[in-house]
């Protein structure tokens, strides 16, 4: 298996957005950065989203489809916003990142014609969610909106591969509807924001907690945790990720009406970023980058040490948030990034552990 | 890793090849996120064995499943350790797959 090389760039694109990403957040949250200044303070959110995560998406079902003329949209979220440091014009950057948002609803539509299952429909659902939030965005709305939107099209986009995992079990018809119901619980709740935020918040937090239950129930993770190391390593980050899921789910629930700036926005936000996502990639790395990258990652118990970082920075930050003390969530964007950091180093160790054994054996031979 | 070691040095005949030891490498196969082989998954549809050439006709769960390029290359790279000729492998969409295609033993262990 030879390492696909084209794809690096991609991937260092995803990279460098994260990187500014995490460096504008910590800004935010008031850690002197030398580069960031107020014209590109307020873009944390849609870097880490479409600049990182759009970027990791179109790739990853670019890579599943074998179309080569998908790989525009992971090329144009991924270098959007490389376009700031050239001073373009932000509106030429959001329509950029709009295109690469269609891109994805193209691959999608491409998946339909062979494959007209549930899992894939709530996938579309999920980039018209984000295609709405980058609108809006374009638009110049409220951020405390749009980021519902763009938390949807998330948390569709994972529900939509969790849930084609799970048909390798067998559930009944009334679960099948339950899920179908939160699904347009979610769909409905966001149309209503538009009219009575407050309402609509709290109705998302409901179907957010009853997607985490249904997944409780019936994701295939919970059978991997007798598995062999890597399995139910990530079965653990998959489990992590919806125990995340229902913390943002109660928060958003208990209050509602969100303003920026808001402690407790930080807290629903970022329990569900940090939480829910990023226990999702960590879960998917190990078997995701031998898949895009076609480089073998060799599994080390020392994964979990980048899992129980992430933990204990997101409850500091959390802590910080519900009590309003300012320095402790100084000091928690630091552990979150430290955690994010580790992560990348442990997956880089690994993958240089595994070529050594490789280059050992092919000696031995 | 002794065993591949041994495998590789006495790559089989084509001509002693059976479809039965093309299943067993598949058998090692194995889909990391849910740690069952393609076989027992029943990814595998079809096995033929030419004169020149291994033609394998395989699905995945989803046309957007990220592991399709791994799994292709896998598949390739296993039966390559035992016999040394080209592998084909056709990944098909017909007949779709379903959960009635893995083996009772994995479903059972599903439930």
């Amino acid at each position: 298996m030879t390492i696909n090389y084209k794809l690096i760039p991609f991937l260092l694109l995803a990279i460098f957005n994260i990187v500014i990403g995490i460096l504008i957040g910590l800004y935010r949250s008031g850690w002197q950065i030398n580069f960031v200044n107020q014209d590109i303070v307020y873009l944390h959110g849609p870097i880490m989203i479409n600049g990182f995560l759009l970027t990791l998406i179109n790739l990853e079902r670019t890579v599943a489809i074998r179309k080569k003329v998908a790989f525009i949209g992971a090329f144009l979220s991924g270098i959007s916003f490389f376009l700031l440091f050239l001073e373009v014009d932000q509106l030429i950057i959001k329509f950029l990142i709009l295109l690469s948002s269609f891109n994805l609803i193209f691959i999608y539509l491409y998946a339909l014609k062979i494959d007209k299952e549930i899992h894939i429909y709530i996938q579309i659902m999920g980039t018209c969610f984000l295609i709405i939030g980058n609108i809006l965005w374009i638009y110049n709305y409220y951020f405390t909106h749009i980021s519902l939107w763009w938390i949807s099209f998330l948390l569709f986009t994972i529900s939509g591969e969790r849930l084609e995992l799970s048909k390798l079990k067998n559930f009944s018809n009334t679960s099948k509807k339950i899920f179908i119901l939160s699904i347009l619980l979610t769909t409905s709740s966001l149309f209503l924001s538009f009219y009575s935020y407050n309402i609509s918040t709290r109705i998302l937090g409901i179907s957010f907690f009853i997607i985490m239950l249904w997944f409780f129930k019936y994701d295939i993770a919970l059978n991997m945790l007798k598995n062999n190391s890597l399995t139910r390593f990530i079965a653990i980050c998959i489990i992590n990720g919806y125990l995340w899921l229902g913390i943002s789910s109660m928060i958003i629930i208990i209050n509602g009406q969100f303003i920026i700036g808001n402690f407790l926005y930080d807290a629903f936000l970022h329990s569900f970023f940090l939480g829910f996502v990023i226990s999702m990639i960590f879960a998917h790395a190990p078997i995701i980058f031998p898949a895009i990258l076609r480089i073998k990652i060799n599994y080390s118990h020392i994964f979990y040490t980048h899992l129980v970082f992430l933990n204990i920075s997101i409850i500091t930050r959390i802590i910080a948030d519900i009590m309003n003390l300012y320095y402790l969530l100084k000091i928690s964007t630091i552990l979150n990034s430290m955690a994010i950091l580790l992560f990348l180093i442990n997956t880089l160790i690994s993958i240089k552990i595994n070529y050594q054994i490789r280059k050992d054996v092919i000696n031995e031979i | 890793m002794s065993i591949f070691k041994f495998i590789k040095k006495e790559k089989t005949k084509l001509s002693n090849i059976t479809i039965k030891d093309i299943t067993k490498v598949l058998n090692e196969v194995i889909d990391p996120e849910t740690n069952i082989n393609i076989i027992d998954l029943g990814l595998i549809y079809d096995i033929k064995i030419y004169k020149e050439k291994i033609n394998i006709k395989m699905t995945m769960t989803t046309p957007i499943c990220p592991m399709t390029s791994y799994l292709i290359d896998s598949v390739i790279q296993s039966i390559k350790e035992i016999v040394d000729i080209p592998v084909d492998v056709e990944l098909v969409w017909e007949p779709r797959w379903n959960r009635e295609m893995i083996s009772e033993e994995v479903k059972n262990h599903l439930v």
